[in-house]
């Protein structure tokens, strides 16, 4: 049974077009009844009336459809595997090896609308290693996306160095001033950095050893980080925002609102402290109801999203050529009310179902 | 409404001041430049009472202070300055993989947004010295910066890296062990007594004279010894206060010190509770100390005792001391209250004043800028609705850099 709706798109080996209510190309494009036609896992056409072969299976979906979900920074499948306090630095981790695919973490996450996942080491020391991203299939996608810097306290410790925060920065700087491997292809833009911080004063040092630097990548963490939002957007670096964070969930609804102001590009993380899985559209939707814009809740959930995991090739958009990651939703993705009918990863059905 | 009701004159409105009365600023407009601000008294810091005096202020500095002004305030006083302020003195401010880290700055550990600011401002409590936690022998260097103004570190500090911490006594050598058996954690280190500890300080000196050290750490330790940069060494009891005296003198003795310039360190002793039981040593050796709080009991820590007359008698044997509350912002152990409990141990008014203004700033050789009000310094002045420093009066307005950053006016 469970075999046969994993199939049910790549029955027959042909094509399948779905027609939605509404198909939503990012956060600011939507086709009413509009058509997306799949071929081996891939979206080939997306468009109000295609001109389809015969043959071609046309499935009717009530519903909203949209790209699939990204998550930013979260844990999943790798449990305990991912902390490693006893050094400071190990930049040529990997978290993808302490990946278990099987993960019951995954099904949670295909539940709640999610494709795609960035996947982060235990931000326990100061360099803790590479992320991965995986489909929440549980197939790997990159086992080298960004590299973890921390900027955080999380990374200082009692029974190791570095215990203070002027070491830590010390070390920081040591370590890019002799770069090797991965810290090397960090340095020099070819492996973004996934800077993890916590508080505002370790935001503005993470913006200043990547302005000296000339680093580029992504602030994760700090749920009030959009109000330093001009210092970031002079940055460059985008935003992983892990909300629920500071225990003031309006404060932390407002700062997101000048991140989308201030034209930071932005995705949602799933690593905050009151932020599980349930809540990625959650954190979206406060956003929206504290003036943010329906487009930028949108695509941070998508399209920006996407762009922060690497993914801006493959995913996160409704667009020929990209992977046949979608979503249907029963009403507006953005409405709590509504939830995940059916979700598809690669064509493959992998969760729910149509009807 | 009292006479002393607002009517700070707002810069907006400075070209108007000079054809008609002053305009009446609304009362709480933190955030605002204020031009001048009048008072019954204005106490100056540097010995100047000024009956009616009036402080004018343009771009953010003191422009001139001047007699036959209103009465806006009871007594406008310097902003006053806490050099044991403890700001941003958390766990992560001392780096305890080593003991000395005299190269480390503790200004990563200071957060613009912390809540200890707000306290202190309310205290009338404009510059502070910031130092890392005291569980190093030589912790690291430490920032002399502004309560309020920019939501930046960098932006109110007024003097960057410019002391560098230290403790005597139990504090570095608590929760060490000796490094035999297993050890399951760095804190298997040295000291673990006041032996080691002096050991240490000794150490750290000699190597830097002998050319044993390097980098940064050298760098710093030769800037200290020079007296390019304060040496605040905290030690609370006698037999602490004793030890650091006796180091600081073997240095200015040796001629392995003197013979490289090396003897010139310019020492304060922060947290000399029991200062007052060496007073001849001290007065002989020339190094100031800050005390700590004064407690009701009179003991603090490591048991040492601070009786009320301690500043006082100080003073009377000719030692140079500033007055500490470590940063307390709390109605009844904030800086004015010290100042407040050393007058009531015998300390003249005046000499108190200079306890928690004058002298601090210029232990830390900030005084170019602030503890007095005087013609070009910065603009930071406690505004006061009675005689500073008696219980029954409070700070309740503070101007920093000459903006209004807080009014707790009724």
């Amino acid at each position: 049974m469970m075999l046969a709706t994993f199939l049910v798109l790549a029955l027959g080996g042909g094509d399948v077009a779905l027609r939605a209510d509404k198909v939503w190309i990012d956060g600011s494009t939507s086709i009413d009844k509009g058509m997306v036609l799949v071929r081996d896992g891939r979206i080939v056409e997306v468009g109000a009336k295609l001109d389809l072969d015969e043959g071609v299976r046309v499935v009717e979906c009530q519903g909203h459809l949209t790209a699939g979900l990204v998550a930013l920074g979260a844990k999943v499948g790798v449990a305990d595997a991912a902390l490693d306090p006893t050094r400071p630095a190990m930049p040529e981790a990997r978290v993808a090896h302490a990946l278990c695919r099987d993960d019951a973490g995954f099904a949670a996450l295909r539940a709640q609308g999610v494709t795609s996942v960035v996947i982060t080491p235990e931000a326990a020391k100061l360099v803790p290693g590479a992320t991965a991203v995986a489909k929440t299939s549980g197939a790997l996608v990159s086992e080298r996306a960004h590299l973890s810097v921390v900027f955080g306290a999380s990374a200082l410790s009692l029974n190791r160095e570095p215990t203070s925060y002027a070491r830590q920065g010390e070390m920081l700087s040591e370590l890019f001033a002799r770069p090797e491997g991965a810290l090397l292809a960090a340095k020099r833009g070819q492996l973004p950095i996934l800077f993890e911080v916590q508080s505002k004063p370790e935001l503005r040092r993470a913006i200043e050893f990547a302005r000296e630097r000339k680093l580029t990548g992504a602030l994760s963490g700090a749920p009030l980080a959009g109000e330093l939002a001009k210092e970031i957007a002079e940055s460059k670096l985008a935003v992983v925002v892990d909300a629920g964070g500071a225990g003031e969930p309006r404060r932390e609804a407002l700062a997101m609102v000048e991140l989308a102001k201030a034209g930071v590009p932005f995705g949602f993380g799933l690593d905050g402290p009151r932020n599980p899985w349930q809540n990625l559209r959650l954190v979206a939707a406060l956003a929206v109801r504290h003036g943010m814009p329906r487009q930028a809740a949108h695509d941070g959930l998508t399209r920006t999203a996407a762009s922060i995991a690497g993914l801006s090739e493959r995913a996160g958009v409704v667009k020929a050529g990209f992977d046949a990651d979608l979503v249907l939703w029963s009403g507006d993705p953005l409405e709590l009310s509504s939830a995940p009918k059916a979700v598809w990863i690669e064509g493959a059905l992998v969760h729910g179902a149509v009807q | 409404m009292s006479s002393r009701q607002a009517n700070l004159t707002i810069a907006a409105f400075a070209a108007a001041f000079l054809c008609v009365a002053p305009a009446q600023a609304e009362k709480g407009k933190v955030g605002q430049k204020v031009s001048s601000v009048s008072a019954k008294k204005v106490y100056t810091g540097t010995g100047k009472v000024l009956e009616g005096g009036v402080v004018a202020i343009s771009g953010g500095k003191i422009d001139s202070v001047s007699g036959g002004g209103s009465e806006e305030f009871h007594a406008i006083t310097p902003g006053l300055v806490d050099l044991g302020a403890r700001a941003g003195a958390i766990l992560w401010s001392v780096e305890q993989s080593n003991e000395v880290t005299a190269r480390l700055s503790n200004s990563a550990a200071l957060d613009p947004w912390g809540l200890e600011w707000d306290r202190l401002v309310k205290s009338g409590v404009t510059t502070v010295l910031a130092t890392p936690l005291d569980q190093n022998v030589v912790g690291g260097l430490s920032q002399v910066l502004k309560t309020a103004g920019e939501d930046s570190i960098t932006a109110r500090t007024v003097r960057k890296d410019s002391v560098l911490r230290g403790a005597m006594g139990q504090q570095p050598s608590q929760r060490n062990s000796p490094a035999f058996g297993r050890p399951t954690d760095f804190y298997a280190r040295r000291p673990t007594t006041r032996m080691g500890v002096e050991w240490e300080w000794r150490s750290a000196f000699h190597k830097t004279a002998l050319g044993q050290n390097e980098g940064g750490e050298r760098e710093t330790l030769m800037k200290a010894l020079k007296g390019e940069v304060v040496l605040s060494i905290a030690a609370w009891t006698t037999q602490d206060i004793r030890t650091a005296v006796f180091a600081v003198e073997e240095i200015k003795q040796k001629e392995l010190f003197r013979s490289q310039g090396l003897d010139k360190p310019r020492v304060v002793i922060d947290a000399a509770a029991e200062a007052w039981k060496e007073p001849q040593l001290l007065a002989r050796s020339g190094i100031p100390v800050v005390l700590p709080p004064f407690t009701a009991t009179g003991r603090t820590r490591e048991g040492a005792l601070l009786p009320r007359n301690a500043a006082d008698e100080l003073r009377k044997a000719g030692v140079v001391f500033a007055l500490s509350a470590h940063g307390s912002g709390a109605y009844d152990s904030n800086l004015a209250v010290q100042a407040g409990a050393a007058m009531s141990g015998g300390l003249p008014f005046d000499e108190a004043l200079k306890a928690v203004t004058s002298t601090p700033a210029r232990l830390v050789g900030a005084d170019a800028r602030v503890g007095s009000l005087e013609e070009g310094k910065d603009a930071d002045l406690a505004l006061w609705n009675g005689e500073p420093f008696e219980p029954t009066s409070r700070v309740v307005a503070v101007i920093v850099d000459g903006v209004l950053v807080w009014d707790g006016r009724d």
